[in-house]
């Protein structure tokens, strides 16, 4: 440079290759930095951020010292402190340039390019402040267009270094990949550094070097620094993977939270010492008590508020036996209205604590359990609703023959009254001797034009048919007032011939279409315990249903009416009550399921399918009797139902097709 | 005398009707059927007038019976008589009788019911609308769509959907269906844009009956000697006369047929203007002469009159028995057996106001009525309420 000869320079390689080491290193550093500090949230990802910027801050200066170390000089050189700090802050604020533009989501092209610029000015700065830190007897001079090459190399490099970053800093990629980009990155980084220093020459001027505040930077003192930033990187590089492990670890945590709290149904943990250990947001909802209230707490003494006397011993019972069990609706008070809980109680064994410990799963059940017993009402009803229509007809038949006759009989009245007045006015005349032939006429004539030998033969049929028909009327009203039995919910001994009877009557409209019906029964069956509007209920559903059979039977083109026959037997322990019909009979594949509540073979909307279900639950549970069907496809069904004699114990529950 | 056929499974219902229709012994000739199968025999052997047969009987039931009846004896009036008002019995009977009567019934009911269907059958089988629907010679077709709309209706399991598919196939028509069903006659609250909703609304049967009464002026198109004011003047009489029945205190179903036999009142005209166009022309002609109305002039000339020949012919489409009876008597409400206001008196009442509107605007009164309509309405007992039913077909206008 305008002849004047530089000093010459030389490298020890052994540091320069300790140089790039530390560029690796601190690129690997930096790809786990920007994973952690992409995974983490709120003053955690800040903490990273910082930490992270300052260590690979430190990293990239730390690389360029090592960098000064190796280039040697014939000459002492002395660094400026103050300046030196200003070259580190540089650096540090180029890696939290970095770091941010990285572990930003989404990462934009433009961020990227925005980033590089940062961070490789930001790194060109530091390098030059570095070197401006330099005291020494001597000049610098730059050459031009290798300057501006180091900068523009700065800014590249950062940008591939920011992509490659951003690219493999998921957790996704093995180490491998990373360990590749880091040591591209880091091959990458010196090449800036030795450019920058390939621009630079030195000339010695002579002049002593203003040595205030600057320090003489032996060997080992950069050792200290080169120690010091190792050990920074070190700490960073083994603690992100630690704390990898522990947010995943509570992720999963919370994850299970989540699902224990997302559960709908209530979920209870307690554990060997009877103590709750969990209680998830549904039982915080359906007890009115929060996790706060109750952890910790005996269950038996949580505060909730059982309505069985008996309940809490039943608790104790579970804690002691720490065996499954069921209990159905159970009652508790919530805000004061009485609700219904379904519980099942698993013990587990927690492998971990060696302990035994309860799982308490329920459900609130009180509207499931209102449905259920509206929808028995709404079987009622449906059966009541289906007979109205019918008992409607049954009672405007005889009440149209009724009226007929009996204005038949006010008319015969008036005519027969003209007649008898024609007879006083014969009567009359006969009295008084002026009997003529004429008038004898006139009455016959009256006689025939009013029909007096019908009206004498039709009126006593009238009168008789009237009569008749006022007695049917009464009598259906009479059945249906003991079919439904309004207010008998308690057992009451009951003649069962004459309760079947009175259904058969009640539900005449809806056989009498399709088939005669045929009873059977036995006059010496005794009087039975029975609750009569659950009994009446139960034989109305056989008789419809045999009516029902029969209707399939004459819809696919069978001739002529069927048949259903009801016979009532006594046996030693039991009374047998047989509806038997000639319908389709029950399927082969059904057969196991007619009992089963809902199912039904009738066309949607003609049955809530509970009809047998209940007969079975009346028959079976709350009459201690048996419920069952011998049946042939094509032939038709016999319904057999049992019920024992008073006294007798309850028959074997059973309900299969024989 | 009238034959008439009674059908009941129980035979003292039987009885006890015969008894009680011992005094009409001598103007009917009853007999009594026990059963489906019994009541088609006595068919055989010689027909009746009249078939009252009850609906749920075991075998036959009451709608398949009276379903043979038609195909066999058609001219025979249907009625049911049951102890079930169930709404799909009465659906399932609508294709089949032409009346439904509901158990218990008394004794006037059934007679003046017997004695409606006479008379409508009296009045419809003359031997002068013989001749004059034998000189209109084959009669115009109904289009494919009203067949296929009468069919899907006489199934059971017909849906709102399918009916409306079949009409949108046909846009003219159900352009004129729609434009009917959003006319005040029907009274929605708002306006219908789909055929499946106005079916839902007003129910298949009135659907179907809108579609007839599109079919009717389309088919009888005037002559074109006829000028188009004469075409114009009985469409406006229609259309006057049903906005006024809608006002009419009607129940419901009476108020749908009186609108329907309103809109079809003058069909019997158009069978005249475009099948008879000279005889048409000189009753024209003759009315004007003589200052009376064109079914005085058709009756001294045809010995019948347009209300008696649309009748006949719309009974043959299959419009409701009640509204053809009312379009028979519209003009002879004297005809009408006094059973309170029904649709036939409703449809003469407000065919009758529709005139007087335009003939005498002012007479609230009545003072301005034709002779023959004081003493119609003096008869039917509505003379007292005239100025109520004017006042009423005022503001229908308004």
């Amino acid at each position: 440079m305008n002849g004047v000869t530089p000093i010459p320079a030389t490298y020890d390689y052994r540091l320069v290759a300790v140089s790039i080491g530390i560029a690796i290193f601190a690129s690997y550093a930096a790809l786990d930095l920007a994973a952690r500090v992409t995974a983490n949230r709120g003053w955690l990802r800040l903490a990273w951020l910082l930490g992270g910027a300052f260590a690979m801050g430190n990293g990239i200066w730390a690389m360029h010292y090592m960098g000064m170390l190796a280039f040697r000089l014939p000459i002492p050189v002395h660094y400026h402190v103050p300046t030196v700090i200003v070259s580190l802050l540089a650096a540090m604020l180029a890696a939290l340039a970095a770091l941010y533009v990285v572990s930003r989501e989404p990462i934009t092209p433009i961020g990227v390019a925005v980033g590089s610029v940062l961070m490789g000015t930001g790194i060109a700065t530091m390098h030059y402040t570095g070197m401006a830190a330099m005291r020494l007897a001597a000049m610098h001079h730059y050459h031009r267009g290798l300057w501006i090459l180091s900068v523009v190399l700065a800014v590249v490099i950062s940008f591939v270094g920011l992509l490659v970053i951003s690219r493999f800093r998921d957790e996704a990629h093995g180490w491998l990949i990373k360990l590749v980009s880091a040591v591209t990155l880091g091959l990458a980084i010196p090449v800036m550094h030795y450019t920058g220093m390939a621009a630079v020459s030195f000339v010695a001027t002579g002049v002593e070097p203003d040595l205030s505040r600057s320090v003489d930077v032996p060997v080992l003192a950069i050792s200290a620094i080169m120690t010091v930033t190792l050990f920074t990187l070190a700490a960073v590089v083994t603690a992100a993977p630690l704390d990898r492990r522990l947010s995943i670890q509570r992720s999963i945590l919370e994850e299970a939270e989540a699902f224990i709290n997302s559960v709908p149904s209530i979920l209870i943990g307690v554990n060997h010492l009877s103590r709750i250990t969990r209680w998830n947001s549904t039982a915080a909802a359906a007890f009115g008590l929060s996790g706060a209230d109750v952890l910790g707490k005996e269950l038996a003494d949580c505060g909730v508020r059982w309505l069985w006397p008996g309940m809490r011993d039943e608790i104790r019972s579970w804690c002691s036996e720490r065996a499954s069990r069921r209990c159905d609706q159970v009652p508790f008070e919530m805000n004061g209205e009485t609700r219904l809980l379904g519980l099942t109680i698993t013990s587990l064994h927690v492998a971990a604590k060696h302990s035994t410990e309860l799982l308490v799963i329920g459900s609130d059940v009180t509207e499931r359990t209102a449905l259920e017993v509206q929808l028995r009402h709404a079987q009622k009803l449906e059966s009541v609703g289906q007979l109205a229509s019918g008992i409607a007809h049954e009672i405007n038949t005889p009440t149209q023959y009724i009226g007929d006759n009996v204005r038949f009989l006010q008319t015969a009245f008036v005519d027969l009254k003209g007649l008898l007045l024609n007879y006083e006015r014969l009567l009359a005349a006969a009295a008084g001797d002026a009997l003529s032939g004429e008038t004898a006429q006139e009455v016959a004539a009256s006689a025939k034009s009013v029909d007096a030998d019908y009206l004498l033969e039709e009126i006593p049929k009238a009168i008789e048919q009237a009569l008749e028909g006022v007695t049917r009327v009464s009598r259906l009203v009479g059945a249906m007032k003991e079919f439904s039995h309004p207010g008998t919910k308690e057992k009451i001994p009951l003649d069962l011939n004459h309760a079947i009877e009175n259904t058969i009557t009640v539900a005449r409209n809806e056989w009498k279409y399709v088939a005669d019906l045929e009873t059977d029964f036995d006059p010496f069956l005794p009087p039975i315990s029975c609750q009569p509007g659950e009994f009446n209920q139960v034989t109305l559903n056989l008789i419809v249903n045999a009516a029902h059979a029969i209707v399939d039977v004459i819809e696919k083109g069978g001739s002529g009416k069927g048949k259903i026959k009801i016979q009532t037997r006594d046996h030693p322990e039991w009374v047998e009550i047989r509806i038997q019909d000639t319908g389709s009979g029950i399927p082969e594949k059904v057969q196991a399921r007619v009992f089963d509540p809902f199912f039904t073979t009738k066309e949607i909307g003609k049955g809530t399918g509970q009809g047998l279900a209940i007969a079975r639950s009346v028959i079976v549970d709350k009459h201690g009797g048996t419920i069952h069907f011998e049946t042939q496809e094509g032939r038709g069904t016999t319904f057999i139902v049992r019920l024992p004699h008073d006294g007798t114990p309850a028959l074997a529950a059973k309900a299969v097709a024989v | 005398m009238k034959r008439i056929l009674f059908v009941d499974d129980e035979s003292k219902i039987l009885d006890g009707l015969q008894r009680m229709l011992h005094a009409d012994r001598k103007r009917w000739d009853m007999e009594f059927a026990v059963g489906g199968e019994a009541a088609l025999q006595a068919c055989e052997k010689a027909s009746f007038d009249v078939v009252i047969s009850d609906m749920r009987m075991p075998g036959m039931d009451g709608a398949t019976l009276l379903g043979h009846i038609r195909d066999r004896y058609p001219s025979t009036a249907r009625i049911i008589l049951s102890g079930y008002s169930e709404v799909t019995l009465v659906a399932r009977s609508v294709h089949v009788a032409h009346r439904f009567l509901a158990k218990p019934c008394d004794a006037s009911q059934l007679r003046s019911m017997i004695e409606r269907v006479c008379t409508l059958q009296d009045v419809l089988c003359t031997p002068e609308i013989r001749a004059v629907i034998g000189t209109v010679g084959e009669l115009p077709s109904l289009s494919t769509s009203y067949n296929a709309l009468t069919q899907a209706l006489s199934r059971p399991d017909t849906s709102i959907s399918q009916v409306a598919d079949i009409l949108e196939h046909d846009v003219a028509m159900s352009a004129k269906v729609l434009q009917l069903v959003n006319s005040a006659f029907f009274g929605l609250a708002q306006t219908v844009t789909s055929l499946q909703s106005a079916a839902s609304y007003l129910g298949m049967e009135t659907i179907k009956n809108l579609v007839l009464v599109s079919e009717a002026f389309r088919v009888f198109v005037p002559d074109s000697r006829i000028p188009q004011s004469v075409f114009e003047a009985i469409q406006l009489q229609a259309q006057r006369t049903a906005a006024i029945a809608v006002v009419l205190p009607l129940e419901p179903k009476a108020r749908d047929v009186t609108v329907l036999s309103a809109l079809l009142q003058d069909v019997g005209r158009l069978v005249l203007a475009s099948k008879m166009p000279d005889k048409f022309c000189s009753v024209v002609e003759r009315a004007r002469e003589r200052g009376c109305e064109p079914f005085q002039a058709e009756e001294e000339m045809l010995g019948t009159s347009h209300a008696e020949i649309g009748a006949y012919l719309l009974g043959l489409w299959g419009l409701p028995n009640l509204a053809v009876e009312a379009i028979a008597h519209h003009h002879h409400p004297d005809r009408i057996p006094h059973s309170g206001f029904d649709s036939s008196v409703a449809l003469y009442t407000a065919a009758l106001l529709a005139y007087e509107l335009e003939a005498h605007p002012g007479d609230e009164t009545g003072t301005e009525l034709r002779e023959f309509d004081r003493t119609c309405l003096q008869t039917l007992g509505l003379l007292p309420q005239f100025a109520g039913f004017h006042k009423l077909a005022v503001q229908a206008f308004k």
